[in-house]
């Protein structure tokens, strides 16, 4: 749950198929701040079009479903979230600094390693009953024992028993690290959702103590806004919280409609009939472009696109192979056709705009006589035959990965691209038997060592490509431990020293946030993990 | 994919009865319904010549681009030109309905007859099982075939294939089963031919055109469950011209009155699969005339 | 029969679903998971148990009438029936009286005309009809009557956004008729056009081809012929002897379409984003999700099943020689 992961599916795929997966393109799309409001009346109510609905109501055992987690960000009550900065005129969530939210306050020992949360006095769940140290307890506890999303990343910061989390006294819990960590904030940050824990004890049963059943099937609320309606499949009404302790939002009612085929939430844009439509196709997108009505925000995001490589399994286990390689992927057309140039072409396997991107990272360009010439050296000169595997219906994965197989083809490297639906994909990702793959990410922590922890270290869980270098996994442990930002910054040169030598991934593309959105719409603030927090929104 | 499919083929149940002496029109439909074909498989075959485009060939300065003299019908979304997908496309889709077709006459009259010769338990479990096999949706049938196998044109064909398999099963024992009694067949038996060569030589050859009568409709409608599987996204791989993908390939691009790329592959697939009905009426009708 | 074919079925697809590449349960387990919460979430679902074990708790619950909980939502089966069989069965009854009515007009008509050109031009249409890809087809039509016309909705759903609705039955026109609402009443209805019009066309061409065949069936038999030699009026001969017998096999008809287009209509539903019974066995399908794919199989064969029974019995209740 800790990023924003892989599969942009179904993004421009009109009526077609596998309009349920589309959340990924929608969601992935990170809301920004236009600078709009030419007429901001301030309206009431918002109707906004998602490509999906949520997989359940359950944050602990949410799957990983992109909607669940937009719309839960907003609905539950977060303890703590990023503060919000200008950036270039637009609004982006400051992931430097740290704002209370339902808590009262948030502060770590000298160290970095005892964290104590402070939680707001008097803040009541829609219930009725009080928000306390106790709910957050128990929620953790609750966590602890799904061993699913929260456990899982807590792990990053040293944190795996529930007796870490312990009650100081009703309003105050404290966090005990097994070490300091630099990447604490950002971690809580994502996981300190509370449930109303009285209120789930009465469904608890003996069979189910934590009371799954119930929380998965009846929306939560209590967060900057309490869910309203929920008609499964078709719409969630979202009407502001009274009880927020911050700015109350300025939109009282956001009215989320599950519209999955991606044409039709164009349309329902075009009519007027929605104020947002979440993840529309590239080509809609530009036709939306100056369309009177209707804006487009539009910001460069922290989204990327890559291509692993098993480096496991030859061909790819020779690293002048993956460099030839690195040399046939057309980088500027790509940016050019399958983005309409709405990307930035990225120059290093750490994402532009995170701290301590360089270009040394990636230096390579679209070269086929390069390539030739180290195929010719790696002992292929005659090339190879290998596959792409794409998710069946993201139009924008499949385009890129004909782009590639297409420029390959002129040094010899015969590329088949296999659409794959989800359920097979995931299982030949676990297993690691995909030889070339397309993947998107986003990291919800934007530092390299989550970089590092999540996709280029062995145990990481996106580390598609199979990395396993010494030195990486040495710094990575070396960061865990570091937080003198000009030793990091040492580190974090080496590591992409290192990467360019070894090229664990084809570097595709980091494609811009765009977001068509009715005219007066105004407020978006980019959130770090493309999950849109209504509260900032204006109409 | 036909996925109302069963109802396309004349399933000798109770929809089709049919009383007509039109044998006359028959060989017009036969005429006109291999006009279309053979106007379609020449395209198919000559597509390097009609065509200066590959089918997978790239132009990039032409993405998405309406139809214009450089690209008769338009590109789609990779900047490939749609005329000459449409002319190879035809390779992809004909080619796979007819080998599927032949796949299931094949396997299912071999099945049919001998479990209709035989008879017996074996004849009811065959029965039961094709039962099975017909009461299953199609496309959820056909769609896990290619899963298990992977997207593969070879997996495509067997998975369609086995979609028409239980039809000719059924025919085929039906035949047999009548044959069975006749006396040419006795006559056979007692002149000590084995049971093999019985259903070889006299039995297979005489039930065969009620099969084979039927096969030329059940090539349309395995188009159209090619066409269906690939518009479902689970058809050829990327980026193989075959019309079901691209039809669905361009379906977004139609509400935003970007017509081409998904018109032109389908009224392809349109003309096909009228051609082979056309075919398959024509032959309905000598055969029920004949 | 009903029953063992339905149990085969039942086990050939619960066998054919386990043996798919791909696993459920990777589907729904955030990437940080360990092989740990695997087990357990695998657990959770009983998916760790051997298959007959599997099998057995399964139809034990069948019999029950629970078909277990979606692996992707974790929400009730047989309440997400409740909610998406409605909206394909509204569809699809809805494309069947279109298409009868049109095939009985056209049906008659080639009869009356047999061998001549119009019986010769309506079985071309039907040909035609016959032969349009459905996905296809629904396509063009919303080339023609939504993008360049603008007379039909988008394909947008059932219904416009913005319009309140309450759910009782979970069809549409039911629903909006019961709680007396006109707006979602003649949205629904609007919405339905283009979808129902593509079902229609692509089961006209078998249905007229059997009005026709029973007419001309009517004509030659001598009561119809006796009829006629006492000089009944045209009317009378068409209404009370042709017409009564093809609408005798009206039931026939639709038992075969209904249980035919029930597992039939993932195409036109896609095409329209009706969001109905087959495109959510389709998502549950690609995601792996046992209890949906094993759930809609089995209703969609039952359907299938008892059409053919129905027809059956129908069929022989028709006995020619009580028949006209």
């Amino acid at each position: 749950m800790d990023h924003k992961n892989s599969d942009r599916i179904g993004e421009r795929h009109g009526l077609t198929r596998r309009q349920l997966f589309e959340l990924g393109a929608g969601l992935g799309l990170v809301l920004t701040l236009t600078p709009s409001g030419s007429f901001a009346e301030g309206r009431e109510e918002l109707a906004i079009a998602i490509p999906a609905d949520l997989g359940g109501w359950d944050h602990d055992y949410l799957a990983f479903d992109l909607v669940g987690l937009a719309v839960m960000k907003n609905c539950y009550p977060f303890m703590i979230e990023y503060g919000v900065k200008e950036q270039g005129g637009a609004r982006v969530m400051d992931t430097g600094t740290v704002e209370p939210v339902f808590a009262e306050s948030w502060e770590s020992d000298a160290e970095g390693k005892v964290w104590t949360l402070k939680v707001r006095k008097g803040v009541k769940f829609p219930s009725g009953n009080e928000m306390t140290a106790h709910d957050v307890k128990w929620s953790k506890d609750r966590a602890f024992a799904a061993k699913a999303n929260v456990a899982g990343v807590y792990r990053l910061i040293g944190l795996s028993e529930a007796s870490q989390v312990e009650v100081v006294d009703d309003y105050t819990v404290r966090f005990t690290q097994s070490q300091p960590s630099d990447l604490s904030n950002h971690i809580q940050i994502i996981c300190l959702f509370v449930y109303d824990s009285e209120e789930l004890k009465k469904h608890a049963t003996a069979d189910d103590p934590w009371a799954k059943d119930w929380a998965t099937k009846n929306p939560q609320s209590g967060g900057a806004y309490n869910v309203a309606d929920y008609k499964a499949g078709q719409e969630i009404v979202l009407e502001a919280n009274p009880s927020f302790p911050l700015d109350a939002p300025r939109v009282k009612r956001v009215k989320l409609q599950v519209i999955p085929a991606p044409a039709n939430r164009r349309l329902l844009l075009e009519k007027g009939e929605i104020d947002i439509a979440l993840g529309l196709s590239r080509r809609d997108i530009d036709d939306l472009r100056g369309k009177s009505g209707i804006e487009v925000i539009s910001s460069p995001s922290n989204e990327f696109v890559f291509m692993p490589m098993a480096m496991g399994t030859p061909p790819f286990d020779n690293p002048l192979v993956r460099r030839a390689m690195a040399h046939v992927v057309p980088y500027d057309a790509i940016v050019a056709n399958v983005y309409n140039g709405n990307a930035r072409r990225s120059t290093s396997p750490v994402p532009l705009d995170m701290p301590g991107h360089s270009p040394a990272g990636y230096p390579f360009g679209f070269d086929i006589d390069k390539a030739k010439a180290l195929l010719a050296e790696a002992g292929t000169a005659d090339g190879f035959e290998s596959e792409i595997a794409v998710l069946a219906g993201d139009v924008a994965q499949e385009r890129a990965a004909v782009l590639v197989s297409s420029a390959a083809a002129q040094a010899g490297i015969e590329l088949k691209v296999t659409p794959l639906d989800p359920g097979t994909l995931f299982q030949r990702r676990s297993e690691k038997t995909l030889p070339l793959q397309i993947a998107n990410g986003q990291m919800w922590v934007n530092d390299i060592e989550y970089l590092l922890a999540v996709c280029l270290t062995p145990t990481g869980f996106l580390n598609y490509a199979g990395y396993d270098n010494p030195r990486i996994v040495e710094i990575f442990q070396t960061l865990n431990r570091t937080s003198d930002k000009a030793a990091r910054n040492t580190l974090f040169a080496e590591v992409q020293g290192i990467l360019a030598a070894d090229v664990p991934w084809l570097v595709l593309a980091q494609p811009h946030f765009d977001l068509p959105v009715s005219a007066g719409v105004s407020g978006w603030v980019q959130p770090v993990d493309g999950l849109f927090r209504l509260r900032y929104l204006d109409a | 994919m036909a996925l109302a499919g069963r109802l396309r083929m004349p399933p000798g149940r109770t929809l089709w009865h049919r009383r007509r002496p039109r044998a006359a029109i028959g060989g017009h439909l036969i005429m006109s319904g291999s006009l279309l074909l053979a106007i379609v498989i020449l395209g198919a075959v000559l597509a390097p010549l009609l065509s200066p485009w590959g089918p997978e060939e790239i132009d990039f300065s032409a993405f998405l681009a309406p139809p214009s003299a450089a690209h008769p019908l338009g590109t789609d979304g990779n900047g490939m030109d749609l005329w000459s997908r449409v002319l190879y496309a035809a390779r992809i889709d004909v080619g796979i309905a007819i080998a599927a077709v032949a796949l299931a006459v094949v396997s299912g009259s071999l099945v049919g007859g001998l479990v209709g010769y035989v008879g017996g338990w074996i004849d009811e479990v065959a029965m039961r099982l094709t039962d099975i096999v017909q009461a299953f949706p199609a496309f959820i049938l056909a769609l896990t075939v290619s899963a298990m196998f992977g997207s593969g044109l070879f997996n495509l064909t067997v998975a369609i294939g086995l979609i028409f398999a239980p039809a000719y099963v059924r025919i085929m024992r039906s035949e047999i089963r009548a044959l069975r009694g006749r006396g040419f067949v006795e006559a056979a038996e007692c002149a000590g031919n084995s049971r093999v060569s019985i259903l070889f030589r006299h039995l297979f050859p005489n039930a065969l055109t009620p099969v084979l009568v039927i096969a030329p409709l059940n090539c349309g409608w395995a188009m159209l469950t090619l066409a269906g599987l690939s518009f479902l996204g689970l058809g050829v791989p990327i980026p193989q011209a075959e019309w079901g993908a691209m039809i669905s390939a361009g379906a977004a691009d139609v509400v935003g009155g970007r017509w081409w790329t998904s018109i032109f592959p389908g009224a392809a697939l349109f003309v096909s699969v009228f051609g082979f009905n056309l075919i398959g009426e024509g032959f309905l009708d000598r055969s029920k005339s004949g | 029969m009903l029953a063992p074919v339905l149990v085969g079925v039942s086990i050939f697809c619960f066998l054919l679903i386990r043996v798919l590449p791909g696993d459920p349960v990777l589907a729904i387990v955030p990437e940080t998971a360990t092989p740990e919460d695997i087990e357990r979430t695998r657990a959770r679902y009983g998916l760790d148990r051997p298959l007959p074990e599997q099998y057995g708790a399964y139809m034990a619950g069948v019999i029950r009438g629970d078909f277990g909980d979606s692996i992707r939502t974790g929400r009730p089966v047989v309440e997400q029936i409740g909610e998406r069989l409605p909206r394909t069965l509204e569809l699809v009854a809805l494309g069947f009286l279109l298409s009868l009515g049109a095939s009985i007009v056209l049906g008659l008509f080639a009869a009356l005309h047999a061998g001549r050109l119009g019986d010769h031009v309506s079985r071309v249409t039907a040909l035609v009809a016959n032969s349009l890809p459905e996905f296809w087809l629904g396509l063009v039509l919303i080339l023609v009557f939504f993008a360049i016309l603008d007379i039909a909705p988008g394909p947008t759903g059932r219904i416009a956004t913005g319009i309140d609705y309450e759910i009782i039955t979970g069809s549409l026109i039911v629903d909006s008729i019961f709680t007396g609402n006109p707006r979602a009443l003649v949205s629904a209805l609007h919405h339905l056009v283009l979808p129902v019009l593509t079902l229609a066309v692509i089961v006209v061409a078998p249905m007229m081809r059997s009005v026709r065949a029973s007419a001309l069936e009517v004509m030659r038999s001598d009561s119809y012929r006796c009829a006629l030699a006492h000089g009944l009026g045209a009317k009378t001969l068409l209404f009370g002897y042709v017409l009564r017998e093809t609408m005798v096999r009206v039931p026939v008809l639709a038992a075969l379409v209904l249980g035919n287009l029930i597992g039939g209509s993932v195409l036109v539903e896609t095409v329209f984003s009706w969001q109905g019974f087959g495109q959510w066995a389709l998502r549950g399908l690609l995601l792996r999700d046992y209890p949906v794919i094993q759930a809609y199989v089995l209703v969609t064969a039952s359907f299938y099943v008892v059409a053919f029974l129905v027809a059956d019995i129908v069929q022989a209740a028709l006995d020619p020689r009580i028949r006209v």
